[in-house]
């Protein structure tokens, strides 16, 4: 039974399925006047969603980011900030290592909400005659690839095939108490979850941004939630964002299974014997 | 599948509970909304 105190992930989940239920439900009120009247694809209502929240702020950031490291960036520093790479790369592994379960566990939830309520929401918008063709359809098989790519890694992740109890020999021993074998499997295992991490984020933006894309052309009511919303899950709808992430997470597969820890481990052991 | 929905069982609720409410209250200010900006539209059109 879970403890009810370990709030941080419910608190997510909570939030989450709260706005993944505030789509479902404005798909269901009535559409306000529609501003784009016919039936169209949910291409068309994507360009509108992606034109109408052109808003630049991540571009922004990133060029903030590139100035503020350039003017930093004498050359001196350099073997200390390498230094510093690999003991954040330390810590987080062991994070990782102790809330393994967590992480997937509040990332599935995400993924089979977000999913679940693009599916309902398309439904229901398809019904009403806000959206149509076969965009729907095969938006919600994209979706579904990408869920379901995500759920496997991330189930995986937790229960590995092989190296099985390595992560659980690094939480008891520590970085430097257990074996090199040990902390190679939970460093690939490690990399396996950043990358079921980035598929199943990658999943909950691709399916909010399916169901928003709808209200924010519809001009269904509470529009800046949704542009807000909408432009959340907006890098999802780039061309080729889909293609790679899907790929990504299918090659990660072979990290979280922990069948490249054992070729890695064997192959090490080959070339030192 | 089954021990992973027993150590989440707070989880799976809440995720239903706030689903549902989140349906509610959109689909509740959505509507009155609705039947708002439509009644206003009614009574520019009654005025002379």
């Amino acid at each position: 039974m879970q403890n009810f105190a370990d709030t941080i992930p419910s608190i997510i989940i909570s939030v989450i399925s709260t706005i993944a239920g505030a789509v479902i439900g404005a798909a269901y009120a009535p559409l306000r006047s529609p501003a784009r009247p016919g039936i169209h694809s949910i291409h068309f209502m994507i360009q509108v969603a992606r034109s109408e929240t052109d808003w630049g702020i991540v571009g922004r950031i990133v060029e903030w980011i590139r100035r503020e490291s350039r003017k930093s960036s004498d050359g001196s520093g350099e073997g200390a900030s390498w230094l510093l790479a690999g003991g954040a790369l330390l810590v987080v592994v062991a994070l990782y290592a102790e809330h393994a379960e967590a992480v997937a566990a509040t990332l599935i939830m995400l993924a089979v909400v977000a999913y679940g309520s693009s599916v309902w929401s398309l439904m229901a918008l398809r019904r009403q005659g806000a959206v149509g063709g076969w965009s729907v359809a095969n938006r919600l098989i994209l979706g579904f690839v990408l869920a379901g790519v995500g759920v496997v890694n991330a189930v995986f992740s937790v229960h590995p095939v092989m190296n099985v109890g390595a992560r659980e020999e690094y939480i008891a021993e520590g970085f430097f108490g257990s074996s090199s074998q040990s902390w190679t499997a939970v460093l690939f295992l490690f990399l396996g979850a950043a990358l079921t991490v980035a598929s199943l984020l990658t999943s909950v933006s691709f399916s909010l941004a399916s169901s928003t894309a709808v209200h924010v052309a519809r001009g269904t009511f509470g529009r800046p939630i949704w542009r807000v919303l909408f432009y959340l899950g907006r890098w999802s709808t780039d061309k080729g964002t889909f293609a790679v992430v899907t790929i990504l997470g299918i090659l990660s597969l072979f990290l979280s299974t922990g069948w490249a820890a054992h070729l890695f481990v064997e192959a090490v052991g080959a070339t030192g014997s | 599948m089954l021990e992973f929905a027993s150590n989440h069982v707070w989880d799976i609720a809440l995720s239903i509970v706030f689903l549902f409410v989140g349906m509610g209250v959109a689909y509740l200010v959505g509507k009155l909304a609705n039947r708002r900006s439509s009644s206003a539209s009614a009574n520019d059109r009654d005025r002379p």
